[in-house]
């Protein structure tokens, strides 16, 4: 040994790193004993604080002269070094981590062991022959010390189980730290002369245990994010419950209890803004009542009855600390936040969920209405003008030439109007229909189809002219839209034209889609129009004209391209032609087969 | 082939008394032969007159029924479905006029054991065309049961 004077300043040195070690743990824990007084911040303070005490007691120059303010002095450290392991003893019972029985019997034990001491006549010096008294009584102190501190350090090491990943780590530090303790001080009062070196390994030894103790109470954010994982792993399994629950009693149950256990609550209650409680375990909800006062959003309230209550935009979600309450920190309470805010958002999709669903019902409702309304309209409107037409016909076959002059005229007119009132039935339950009650779809040349349409109506307008040129798609599509469609577009743009009216109907390719053009010579649309020429019973000439038609034709075919996923628009006429208009349709390419010129016939494959 | 010595008796189910005079109108127009044509109005007069009870108890049973779907007390496709369960009416011809042409409709009257369809708004010119092609199908091309 080179210099006597080094290991003392080791062993001042790491005394003082203890007793800095030991008052950062007393500071913390008053703060936390300020925020929640429970019994357990109060015996680990005493833990500390006696602890704080004893390393503060090697600092104080008391000579060792064997006057009686040393043996006082000595008396008090031994007493207050006695407390420790008790103090230990049940900060663990305060958890529930040992049992009455052992709590009592160290109780014992400490009362026995303290009597001893303050009953003694003097301590040997160091160097002393130690009588047989004394031997017995370390031998008791150490034996003391030893079974309470292991008491101690196994019921805590054991108490996390089952608890959420932090609070079993914690607990299984503050074991090992209290073990740590207990046995360097067993070493070193077991030890009648210890040198210096060997007082420097003990105090270190002892400074470790005390570090220990220090790190599960003020849990430094590396080891809580390091021990946070597996919880983490439940909270996103809970998350993803909660993002799949489509009523507010479905997020409790995927909530509550995964709360209760994520924070190792002794409880957790998911309550309503009604005071209705979704769902709760271990709490009454008798408990629950007293919620509704003026939290914001977001805030975590401690009730009344200790509970921490976290106000969401919809209710609360409520949590009463379990025993291992004290050691939660600000972490816990955000952790708290951030599952309140996802059941918050879970909740909030749920009356989404449910305000869709009404209306839904609604409009489920409405259009069961309107299915009863199309019966009705279909059947009873549709009798008068049947009779009308009926009586009309009956006139005109046995009662011809009766009525003279503007007598006839009025007839005329009357059947004209009936004719027409017959046509806006129809074309209104048509309209009605297209998308409701589709019929089936099949494959279907576009091209042979217009050419056949373009015939009949070719033989309605005889002036005109048709054609139906170029290649066409095949489409999947029903035979019977497909002809409404047509008629409508190839009979307006025939009776739309002045004069001899020259009509085109052409497709072309787009991207996978198709094109389907017809096009007239006709006075054309202004385009201020041509939107809402699509809008029903809109015409654009006055209703008396002498061009037929009930004004549903483009609303008709608008929804029958819409219903295919298609859209239409009108244009002006093709380059070249001074007035006209052109319809345009684009077809998805979901329904396009092929294509097929409309000048080969369609060639059918036999099965 | 020997020509039917009974007149052609044909039954008219029609609550709207306009279209039962067209109908009835339409059929003596169009058959050549004897007709004898009765109207009922609601579908349980059409019950009892087919099953020859009350005030139908002397009734002979047609040989063909015109069918209209909306009726009082029993509608059309109620009677068809009573009509084809019971052994001694299912086998009389019924033709469905109805001034509905829902797929529905349509579907369950055959659904139902209609033997044709046909809808009031065919012709626009009225029911005298409609209802004539009808007529002059069922009753000089098409061989009709005698009834039980």
């Amino acid at each position: 040994m080179s210099s006597p004077a080094q290991p003392t300043v080791l062993l001042h040195l790491a005394q003082g790193f203890e007793l800095l070690v030991c008052a950062t743990v007393i500071v913390v824990l008053v703060r936390l004993r300020r925020e929640r007084r429970s019994p357990a911040t109060s015996w680990a303070l005493a833990v500390f604080g006696v602890l704080g005490l004893v390393l503060a007691a090697a600092f104080v120059p008391v000579k060792d002269d064997g006057s009686l303010l040393r043996h006082g002095f000595t008396v008090v450290l031994v007493c207050l070094l006695l407390v420790v392991p008790y103090a230990l003893l049940m900060f663990a019972r305060s958890l529930t981590a040992v049992g009455p029985w052992t709590a009592r019997a160290g109780l014992i034990l400490t009362g026995a062991l303290v009597i001893a001491t303050l009953a003694s006549p003097r301590f040997p010096q160091p160097g002393e022959a130690r009588g047989t008294w004394f031997t017995v009584y370390v031998l008791l102190l150490v034996v003391g010390w030893a079974l309470q501190s292991i008491a101690a350090a196994r019921g805590l090491w054991s108490a996390g189980r089952g608890q959420p990943a932090i609070v079993r780590n914690r607990m299984r530090v503050l074991g090992a730290g209290a073990l740590v303790v207990a046995a360097d001080l067993v070493s070193s009062g077991s030890s009648a002369t210890p040198s210096t070196a060997a007082q420097v390994v003990t105090t270190l030894i002892g400074a470790c245990g005390i570090v220990l103790l220090a790190l599960a109470f003020v849990l430094p954010d590396w080891l809580r994010a390091s021990w946070r994982g597996a919880d983490l792993a439940d909270l996103a399994a809970t998350e993803r419950r909660l993002m799949s629950a489509v009523s507010p009693q479905e997020v409790a149950i995927a909530s509550v209890p995964a709360v209760a256990q994520l924070f190792g609550a002794g409880g957790a209650a998911l309550v309503d803004d009604t005071g209705a409680v979704l769902a709760a375990v271990g709490l009454e909800p008798t408990e629950l009542v007293g919620l509704n006062d003026n939290a914001l959003e977001g805030d975590v309230i401690v009730t009344s009855g200790g509970l921490f209550a976290c106000r969401l935009s919809i209710g609360w979600l409520v949590v009463r600390p379990g025993v291992f309450a004290p050691l939660y920190g600000r972490a816990e309470l955000s952790l708290l936040d951030r599952v309140a805010s996802f059941v918050d958002l879970a909740l909030q999709r749920c009356l989404l969920f449910q305000s869709e669903a009404t209306s839904r019902a609604a409009a489920e409702a409405a259009n069961t209405e309107l299915q009863t309304l199309l019966y009705s309209v279909s059947h009873d409107l549709r009798n008068p003008i049947i009779s009308v037409l009926g009586y009309l016909d009956v006139l005109a076959q046995e009662h011809e030439g009766e009525l003279k002059g503007e007598g006839q005229h009025y007839l005329d007119r009357i059947s004209v109007n009936a004719v027409y009132m017959q046509h806006l039935i129809q074309d209104l339950l048509e309209l009605s229909r297209i998308g409701r009650s589709e019929p089936a779809a099949q494959a279907l040349s576009l091209g042979a189809l217009a050419k056949s349409v373009a015939e009949e109506i070719h033989a309605m307008h005889p002036t005109s002219t048709i054609s139906v040129d170029g290649a066409f798609p095949v489409l999947w599509f029903s035979e019977l839209r497909a002809r409404q469609l047509l008629t409508n577009l190839i009979d307006n743009a025939a009776k739309h034209s002045v004069g001899a009216a020259q009509v085109r109907v052409t497709a072309e390719t787009s991207g996978s889609g198709a094109v389907l053009l017809v096009s007239d010579t006709g006075r054309g649309i202004p385009p201020a129009y041509r939107e809402k020429a699509f809008d029903v019973f809109e015409r654009l000439d006055a209703a008396h004209t002498d061009v037929p038609g009930t004004g549903m034709g483009l609303p008709i075919c608008k929804r029958i391209v819409e219903a295919a996923g298609g859209t239409i628009t009108l244009e002006g006429p093709p380059p070249g032609v001074p007035t006209g208009t052109t319809v345009r349709i684009a077809l998805p390419g979901s329904i396009v087969q092929g294509w097929h010129d409309a000048a080969l016939p369609l060639v059918k494959e036999k099965a | 082939m020997t020509p039917p010595t009974v007149p052609a008796r044909v039954l008219l189910a029609e609550d709207n008394s306009d279209h039962a005079f067209f109908t009835t109108r339409a059929f003596h127009e169009a058959h050549s032969g004897d007709l004898d044509m009765h109207t009922v109005t609601d579908g349980e007069q059409l019950l009892d007159y087919l099953r020859q009870r009350g005030d139908y108890a002397d009734a002979l049973r047609p040989h063909l029924v015109v069918l209209d779907l909306k009726m009082p007390k029993k509608n059309g496709l109620e009677v068809l479905a009573e009509m084809r369960q019971d052994e001694e009416l299912s086998r009389i011809p019924v033709v469905v006029l109805s001034s509905s042409d829902r797929v529905e409709d349509i579907s369950e009257s055959y659904a139902r054991g209609a033997n044709s369809y046909v809808t009031k708004a065919a012709s626009l010119t009225g029911l005298r065309e409609g209802v004539g092609e009808l007529a002059r199908y069922w009753m000089d091309i098409a061989s009709l049961p005698e009834p039980a």
